[in-house]
């Protein structure tokens, strides 16, 4: 009788421990959908600097999802938008702290120009995916391929950690 | 814990979508539609859902003239048109197109009793084209102006031909791949029966369409870089776009006639001919042709063993024949026409009557020649090199001359296929060969010896006086510095040269008077000319020794140093035009304040090197290649900048974060001068890992000048005087850089 209750308590414990190593494991693999109040780096109207916007972000994949929100723009008036009309994320993938990030050619087609429309678009796109702890760089893809500048200036040929000095 | 969790996110979803829906009824900024021309949008009654724009499906039937089926029994929508049906079920991501299934990201929905459908999916289905107005928020659906029908290679694949029923604005877009090309075509799509006669093992070719903009991109992909070299290639001809490429190599064959053929599939111009030895090879450079797949067929043959091809250089194009020859056979270009070289056993020529007359060498050959001429000193001679001819039994070995500047002339035999001429000088000369047929059989070679002065010219520029002797052929000379007073002596040793020849150019700069001279010297004539200076502080020698010209700086002060060559990058330029204002391309600008830059620095005494003199794209590791290929003194790139937003404005100078020293100190100098003259915002100077400045190897700065994106600051870089302000403030913080590091 006690060594059955015991076989039960110790099944128990097994489904437990089972449903908890599943429920990670999906956690882990983008099969549920994930909220985080996270921060959006948008431009300062003078495209000097970027400021933070808080926004809750949800979606199976986090860094997808703040990627989307960061090119819808900014809700506050008082800053700018940092990725042109258009853009897409084609895909994502993890590489140690390294995240590489693809982009639909829009990208390049629809962007501004200039150094610091460059610098506000890349940083905006660096700060917002190094806020997650696990992220360190950014490394930029654009339809798949490797390149070595999104507009002319910055060099994309490896990948860029945050720059504290674009901050606001 | 887990259930807990989806009935929490199920119930945020459900009050999601109540709340978008809501915001569907509610919402003002619906987009405007129209079909053909025709606003149609308060018939199609466009709603949101899930964030797409879905309309009226009964109305987008009328308007298109498609039939229209509701089968309520398994909640399904049929659409038909010219043949095709569309099958698509209320919520479901999937719409069937006749046998084939596509997805939408917006499913068909029922409101109000009506069905909703995803036009922009289904007008693409029907063959419309969907252009989309971000600023009216308006959507453009129509027919396309024209059908790409067939691609198909021009003769020779010379040539691409994109047969369209009616040509559409177009344009060429070329990558960063040179194995890339995209063709983009404005309204036009592709044929329902469209063939594409181009993709093979060597090329692919996509078609793909521009989301939301009724441009057709039409992707050329190949296994070898694509026979283009500028942008300039694309054209109309009989109604079909025409691109024309560069000619490629076709084939190589061993004719049955003992005739060695290499063709090409367009126009092939001269190409540069050497020999080499060890082992005997022929090697041809034909510029502006590009390799490809080409028909190689030697058939056994006493002549050559084999062809090598390769592609020598990029820009300019230079393709590369390497014949092996077998041992003492030559052969000759005989003919060369517009697709081919034909190139021949060639007959060795004889060589006689060695003669020497009046100051000149002379012989003759019983068949055109073309002699490799040049000397060599210490002691100083004049190798005449004779492809492919023999000596004639009689002819002697060797000609004793009185005259001063030839000792003797020797006859030689370099190898079995060369006779080599060989006349001893006295010193260095300048030579010049003519080629005279005398008679069937007979052509008369003269080649005449001679140096004289030419001229001798003064400079005065801002940092230096420059002296320029000018000689007709290359001479030894020797620059002495003397003081008390300054004086720099330039001996010139020469037999043949005269000081009488040469007239005197007025005194400039630090020159305060001139005198020449010619006297013997250790058995030496030397024509000595003397510079009296006002002042000296140090001179640099620019010419070899020996040359035919002798080019000496005389620094005005201090302020010298052995390397002075700047690199100037015009940011931007060819398919990349930089930022875009109203009326002004990033690229020109940039090119037209280096273009004021070159000139200033120059007139100061700098070296100055453009990484791109013209309208054409430059890859950003091809201008570092050549700034630090030249090991330039410093680098400054010239850009204007832009914004997402007008009101972005001011003038700003990067450098790189891995090399601060130097290029902040250049930087400093350069923004200090740009804001004090410009009088624009000041943005400071910024660390910044640009590619141009990071991997150049000397202090290098990217200057941003003014704001394209702002109208203010494009007005300015529209004017003449601004662009020429701002060169003057980049050069004078390149002079104030220069004097504080020389401190």
């Amino acid at each position: 009788m006690k060594n059955k209750l015991f076989k039960l308590i110790i099944l128990l414990i097994i489904f437990v421990l089972v449903i908890f190593a599943a429920y990670y494991f999906i956690d882990k693999t983008n099969l549920i959908e994930k909220e985080k109040t996270a921060k959006l780096y948008f431009s300062t109207p003078d495209a000097m600097y970027l400021a933070a916007e808080e926004r809750v972000i949800k979606g199976r994949n986090l860094y997808k999802a703040a990627l989307n929100a960061l090119i819808e723009g900014p809700t506050d008036s008082s800053l700018t938008k940092t990725i042109p009309e258009g853009v897409k994320v084609l895909n994502i993938s993890k590489n140690n702290d390294t995240i590489h990030v693809d982009f639909s050619e829009e990208i390049v087609k629809n962007h501004w120009g200039g150094s610091a429309g460059e610098r506000i678009t890349v940083y905006s796109i660096v700060h917002t995916l190094t806020q997650f702890k696990d992220v360190k760089q950014v490394k930029f893809l654009i339809e798949g391929e490797e390149v070595e500048t999104l507009a002319g200036h910055m060099d994309l040929t490896v990948p860029l950690g945050p720059n504290p000095n674009i901050l606001q | 814990m887990l259930s807990m969790n989806l009935k929490k996110h199920t119930i945020i979803f459900l009050f999601l979508i109540l709340i978008l829906g809501s915001q569907a009824v509610l919402s003002a900024d619906m987009p405007k539609i129209y079909i053909n021309g025709q606003n149609s949008t308060a018939k199609l009654n466009p709603v949101k859902s899930n964030g797409a724009i879905l309309v009226r499906s009964k109305a987008l039937a009328n308007s298109i003239g498609a039939r229209l089926k509701w089968l309520g029994s398994i909640n399904t929508l049929s659409m038909t048109k010219n043949g095709k049906t569309v099958k698509m079920m209320v919520e479901s991501p999937y719409i069937q197109i006749n046998s084939r299934t596509i997805r939408t990201e917006s499913p068909m929905v029922i409101k109000d009793n009506y069905t909703y459908i995803p036009f922009t999916d289904i007008m693409d289905v029907f063959g419309f084209l969907i252009e989309y107005d971000r600023i009216s928020n308006s959507y453009y659906l129509f027919k396309p102006e024209s059908q790409l029908k067939e691609i198909v290679w021009g003769p020779n694949r010379q040539s691409l031909i994109l047969k369209m029923n009616n040509i559409a604005p177009y344009r060429l877009r070329l990558t960063d791949d040179p194995k890339k090309l995209i063709i983009e075509i404005e309204k036009a799509a592709v044929a329902e029966n469209f063939q594409d006669k181009v993709s093979d093992k060597n090329y692919y070719l996509k078609s793909r369409r521009i989301e939301n903009q009724a441009t057709l991109q039409i992707v050329l992909t190949s296994k070898f870089p694509l026979p283009i070299n500028s942008d300039e290639v694309i054209s109309e001809e009989n109604g079909n776009l025409l691109i024309q490429f560069m000619p490629q190599i076709a084939s190589i064959n061993w004719q049955k006639d003992n005739t060695l053929e290499i063709k090409t599939n367009g126009a092939i111009n001269k190409p540069e001919v050497s020999f080499l030895e060890d082992p005997r090879r022929m090697v041809l450079d034909i510029p502006g042709v590009l390799l490809s797949e080409f028909e190689k067929k030697l058939d056994e043959n006493k002549w050559i063993k084999d062809v090598r091809v390769s592609q020598f250089q990029f820009e300019p194009t230079v393709l590369r024949v390497v014949l092996d020859l077998k041992e003492d056979k030559y052969l000759n270009i005989v003919n060369q026409d517009e697709e081919k070289i034909v190139l021949k056993p060639a007959r060795r020529a004889r060589v006689f009557d060695l003669d020497y007359k009046n100051h000149q060498i002379i012989f003759k050959t019983d068949a055109p020649i073309e002699p490799d001429l040049f000397t060599l000193e210490s002691p100083s001679r004049l190798v005449i090199n004779l492809f492919n001819t023999y000596r004639e039994d009689n002819m002697a070995d060797e000609i004793k001359v009185k005259e001063n500047i030839v000792k003797k002339i020797r006859v030689g035999r370099f190898d079995s296929q060369i006779v080599r001429l060989v006349a001893d000088l006295s010193e260095m000369t300048a030579y010049e060969h003519e080629q005279e047929q005398f008679s069937k059989n007979i052509y008369i070679h003269r080649i005449s010896l001679a140096n004289k002065f030419d001229d001798i010219e003064l400079l005065d520029q801002n940092m230096y006086t420059n002296i320029n002797i000018n000689v007709s052929g290359k001479v030894n000379y020797e620059v002495k510095k003397f003081s008390y007073p300054h004086r720099l002596v330039v001996d010139i040793s020469g037999k043949e040269i005269t000081p009488d020849e040469v007239k005197l150019p007025k005194p400039v700069g630090i020159i305060k008077e001139m005198r020449m001279g010619r006297f013997e010297l250790d058995d030496e004539i030397v024509t000595r000319v003397v510079f009296e200076l006002s002042k000296y502080f140090n001179h640099n020698i620019i010419s070899d020794n020996p040359d035919n010209k002798i080019n000496i700086a005389l620094a005005k002060s201090e302020i010298q140093s052995e390397n002075n060559l700047i690199v100037l990058d015009a940011g931007h330029g060819g398919f990349d035009p930089g930022a875009v204002g109203k009326n002004l391309q990033e690229k020109e600008v940039n090119l037209k304040i280096v273009d004021r830059l070159e000139s200033i620095l120059k007139s100061h005494g700098f070296k100055v090197k453009l990484t791109r003199k013209d309208d054409t794209f430059i890859s950003l590791n091809r201008r570092v290649k050549m700034a630090n290929n030249d090991g330039a003194r410093l680098f400054i790139s010239i850009h204007n900048n832009s914004s997402s937003k007008s009101t972005s404005e001011g003038t700003e100078t990067f450098i790189a974060p891995n090399k601060t020293g130097d290029s902040l100190l250049l930087a400093e100098n350069i923004q200090k001068q740009l804001i004090d003259k410009l009088g624009l915002v000041n943005r400071g100077v910024k660390k910044e890992h640009l590619y141009v400045i990071k991997y150049t190897e000397m202090p290098a700065v990217l200057v941003e000048v003014a704001f394209l994106s702002n109208p203010a600051e494009e007005k300015l870089l529209l004017k003449d005087s601004f662009l020429t302000e701002a060169a003057v403030a980049i050069s004078q913080g390149i002079f104030d850089y220069f004097e504080k590091f020389e401190d």
